[in-house]
């Protein structure tokens, strides 16, 4: 995946929760990656028309265009098919995991998650896919 | 074809017909035979009593000067009673001077011995006796033999005449009642076979009836109504599967009644799940959404990376911290009860190391075992593979030793893995504490249970811990034992199949 102009790597938060936006930017920044937030699902489905992002972070419940919703799009989307997403989501359920494991989300955070699980988890998954 | 009631009945009652009329003629027959028997043998002595006379004058007048004559008289007598056959005329100094055997011969016929007739012909003969005789003659038939004296004026005695008679027209009455027989028998066999038929109908057919209703209520046609309308027992049994059908109807429209009620409330049910289960997902949002962010900027505050802090300004953040992870420590009980108390609760089986899980619990709890100086020792070979949910496996542990910490104040906890003889592993979390007194064991894994009021301010949580150990367990298909004794710690076991 091409990094940006600073050669790291680019993220895209989506959640309706301006705050959770806001600490997953500043934690993520710190650790040295580039985040781009959309605030609904349209709004991630019009970024990503210009910009490809090496990992999406998904929120599930959101108004309108939830996260299920826009997974199954974005797994359609020839832009977007192969771009890795993962859950970041309130809801713990087995059946919610098993149904994000079925859209091929490649991990699934719960929420409440702490800044250095965020961290390594997504170092995990960025790494993984440079492997690819 | 015989299996049908009404060919049975047929033939029985035909068979019956048959046997009645059989024994009947048998005995008629009999009866006829016998008295006709006595009829030719009262025929022939009367016959011998009234001819004795005529005959001997005929045979004095005309034996010996006209032959013929006598002859001619002798055929009348003959054709006056069919059933005699023979007559001889026999003189008392012991010789057969006519046999009626001869009289188509002339005259001078052979002259017999009275004794190749009968040995005691002669006796008979002197003895005037009057008597008859039943003999079997040479061919073997069955005869009648009758002696008749002549008695002369004077009562002078110089012959007797022997006649014999035939029962040769038994047999022929026989022969006649046979046909009889036969032609009633076969007359009344067919009327009785039809009779039966008719009879065999009238009871089968109800019962064909019934059966044909049977078939179409069982179908579920429960208009059917029998129409057999006798006073019988059939008739009875027409009319109760009549008051069955109405019955079974009603039950079934009742029945369907209650159904259509029971479902619809169902389907108001599962519509209520559905809301519950959707409010639970928007309960868990609201609260986990904010305590993330909460928890990150504390995190973030408190490793200065927003900018330094001052001693008052680290110490109240760190309060912060601490109350927060107690929240969420709670607020994550309280949404894994509501869960699993909803009954949206899915056991993923998977083996798993035990004792990988022990560790993973030590190091969450190593903070707080150092401030509480407690020791956490782990008692486990290097792998035990279990079979379960992992994730709802750590969570029992998690809360099992969050508990024990709770309680225990100086000494040990211990977690303990070993494989039993009954291919499950035996997992024990036990510690140094308080423990439970014997009567409370039991309650403990109720909801909202603290051991008493003042625990609760004192110990904190709100007692879901050991509910939620319980369902997920039961979930496992597994029990939690409990021995515990109050002062001198507590022990919960269970058992998770190996791999």
């Amino acid at each position: 995946m091409p990094p940006d102009a600073l050669g790291r790597s680019i993220i895209l938060a989506v959640d309706d929760e301006e705050d959770i936006l806001g600490l997953v930017k500043m934690v993520l920044e710190e650790a040295g990656y580039t985040v781009i937030t959309a605030l609904s699902g349209h709004q991630a489905l019009q970024t990503l028309y210009h910009t490809k992002p090496d990992l999406i972070l998904l929120d599930i419940m959101m108004p309108e265009l939830d996260g299920m919703e826009l997974i199954k799009i974005l797994k359609i989307m020839d832009f977007s098919a192969m771009i890795p997403i993962a859950m970041l989501t309130a809801k713990t359920d087995f059946s919610d995991r098993m149904a994000a494991i079925q859209e091929n989300a490649v991990d699934y955070i719960c929420k409440p998650f702490t800044p250095p699980e965020l961290v390594k988890r997504v170092k995990e998954i960025l790494k993984g896919g440079n492997n690819k | 074809m015989f299996k049908s009631i009404k060919i049975k009945l047929a033939i029985a009652a035909s068979l019956l017909v048959i046997i009645i009329i059989s024994v009947y003629s048998l005995v008629s027959v009999m009866t006829r035979r016998e008295q006709l028997k006595k009829e030719i043998q009262a025929g022939v002595v009367s016959f011998a009593q009234m001819t004795v006379a005529p005959i001997c004058q005929n045979y004095y007048v005309y034996y010996t000067s006209g032959y013929f004559k006598f002859r001619g008289l002798l055929a009348n007598y003959f054709k006056m009673n069919d059933n005699i056959v023979e007559i001889q005329i026999i003189d008392v100094s012991g010789v057969v001077m006519f046999d009626s055997r001869q009289m188509d011969m002339e005259r001078s016929g052979i002259i017999r011995k009275p004794e190749s007739y009968e040995p005691d012909l002669m006796e008979r003969v002197k003895r005037l006796d009057l008597s008859h005789k039943i003999i079997r003659s040479a061919d073997n038939q069955e005869i009648i033999s009758v002696v008749m004296p002549y008695i002369e004026e004077w009562g002078r005695h110089r012959l007797s005449v022997r006649f014999v008679g035939s029962f040769a027209a038994l047999g022929y009455l026989a022969r006649s009642s046979l046909n009889q027989v036969l032609i009633t028998g076969i007359i009344f066999v067919l009327l009785g076979s039809l009779l039966a038929y008719f009879m065999a109908k009238s009871i089968t057919d109800p019962i064909h009836q019934l059966t044909v209703a049977a078939r179409d209520i069982g179908a579920g046609k429960l208009d059917h109504e029998v129409a057999v309308k006798t006073d019988d027992e059939i008739g009875s049994l027409a009319d109760n599967f009549n008051i069955m059908t109405r019955q079974l109807k009603g039950n079934l429209e009742a029945l369907s009644e209650s159904y259509d009620r029971l479902s619809q409330a169902n389907a108001e049910l599962m519509e209520l799940d559905r809301l519950k289960s959707n409010f639970i997902a928007n309960v868990s949002h609201e609260l986990k959404t904010p305590l993330t962010t909460i928890s990150g900027y504390a995190d973030y505050l408190a490793m200065e990376k927003l900018g330094p802090l001052t001693e008052t300004q680290r110490k109240g953040i760190d309060v912060m911290r601490r109350n927060i992870r107690r929240l969420t420590r709670q607020i994550k009980d309280l949404l894994d009860f509501i869960t699993i108390e909803s009954g949206h609760f899915i056991i993923e089986q998977k083996p798993f190391d035990i004792r990988a899980l022990f560790e993973e619990t030590a190091a969450n709890y190593q903070a707080e075992l150092d401030k509480k100086k407690l020791e956490l020792i782990i008692v486990a070979p290097e792998a035990v593979n279990v079979i379960g949910d992992r994730e709802r496996i750590l969570q029992v542990v998690d809360n099992l030793v969050m508990n024990a910490l709770k309680f225990t104040s100086k000494g040990h906890i211990k977690l303990t893995a070993e494989a039993g003889p009954d291919g499950k592993a035996r997992i024990e979390v036990s510690d140094t504490g308080v423990g439970i007194p014997q009567e409370s064991v039991p309650r403990i894994f109720e909801r909202f249970h603290q051991l008493d009021g003042s625990s609760t301010r004192k110990y904190g949580g709100v007692g879901l811990g050991l509910a939620i150990v319980k369902s997920i367990l039961d979930a496992h298909q597994s029990a939690v034992e409990v021995t515990s004794r109050s002062g001198k710690g507590s022990s919960f076991t269970f058992k998770l199949p190996l791999e």
